[in-house]
């Protein structure tokens, strides 16, 4: 899944580099997650789709001689053209997504290295604001749900909140 | 058991109820349970699409509405939030539902995701009353 993500984030890149494609949307970004939620870890926050529907996907990680962290997310949601706020107009996307965690700690001196990974999957939404012609500041939230009714009596959620800023042709 | 009941119940009066013809013309107010359906998580009050108050249980400021398809609407905002102990400028986005019960008085309903300078994120959902005069 991570290799699949990472090449769609680069193919944002590219159809964004070479300035034309069959999409009607192509973003890509550099934001912050709630994956490293209080570290300023930046990630690539990127989508592609139609003026309909867009495929959105981040991908931030973090690593050093002890550990290493990486997180993913990808989510497919129908958007809606909104409004302005001021001068930049607003882009609306609701749907469903995925995230995927994984990590990984070896103890100085331990031969052995402790991996863990979590997966979750809800609904999702994306508020993006154009606020100066293609550059734009995207908000995005997945709510992974485990146990419906839990998540429903407790109005909380496995949340993945990703905060980008970035340019969308 | 009667959480699960009385949010059955919320959800039973969503789809049972007529919806508000459009958004908000003059001044209305919002009055939000939050995780775990703590009272008054959001107090806000506002001006068409504007509203500003206590947004979430840890963020202060205000906020635009955007509604599309009647009832459904995204918003976005600024404002201080406070994680940790630790009050910071953040932004805020979400989307949500407003429909009308009965008279002014309509039933709310929002998931929000915040950011503030530090990268703290975090997102959760509210519901709650909403009344428009």
């Amino acid at each position: 899944m991570c290799r699949i993500l990472n090449l769609f984030l680069l193919s944002a890149l590219s159809m964004l580099l070479i300035g034309r494609s069959a999409f009607a949307t192509v973003d890509l970004g550099v934001g912050v997650n709630s994956a490293t939620s209080g570290r300023v870890v930046p990630g690539l926050a990127g989508a592609v789709g139609t003026s309909e529907w867009i495929v959105s996907g981040t991908s931030t990680g973090v690593r050093n001689a002890y550990y290493y962290h990486s997180a993913y997310s990808l989510a497919v949601m129908k958007i809606f053209k909104v409004g302005d706020l001021f001068w930049g107009p607003i882009t609306a996307g609701a749907g469903m997504g995925a995230v995927y965690t994984l990590d990984g700690f070896q103890d100085e001196g331990s031969s052995s290295e402790d991996t863990n990974t979590s997966a979750s999957a809800g609904f999702a939404f994306k508020v993006k604001w154009n606020f100066a012609g293609p550059v734009y500041m995207n908000m995005e939230g997945i709510y992974g749900i485990r146990d419906p009714l839990t998540h429903l009596t407790s109005l909380t959620f496995q949340d993945f909140v990703s905060f980008s800023v970035g340019i969308g042709i | 058991m009667k959480r699960a009941f009385a949010a059955l119940m919320f959800l039973a009066l969503i789809s049972m109820c007529e919806a508000w013809a459009e958004a908000p013309t003059g001044f209305h107010g919002f009055f939000g349970f939050g995780a775990n359906y703590h009272p008054g998580n959001s107090v806000r009050v506002g001006w068409k699409d504007w509203e500003l108050g206590k947004l979430t249980a840890s963020m202060l400021g205000v906020d635009k509405r955007f509604f599309f398809e009647n009832i459904y609407y995204a918003e976005l905002g600024v404002g201080i939030a406070g994680f940790s102990g630790a009050s910071e400028p953040a932004v805020i986005g979400g989307i949500g539902i407003d429909k009308n019960m009965f008279w002014l008085v309509g039933i709310r309903a929002e998931l929000y995701a915040i950011v503030n300078s530090s990268a703290v994120a975090r997102g959760e959902g509210l519901v709650g009353l909403s009344i428009q005069f």
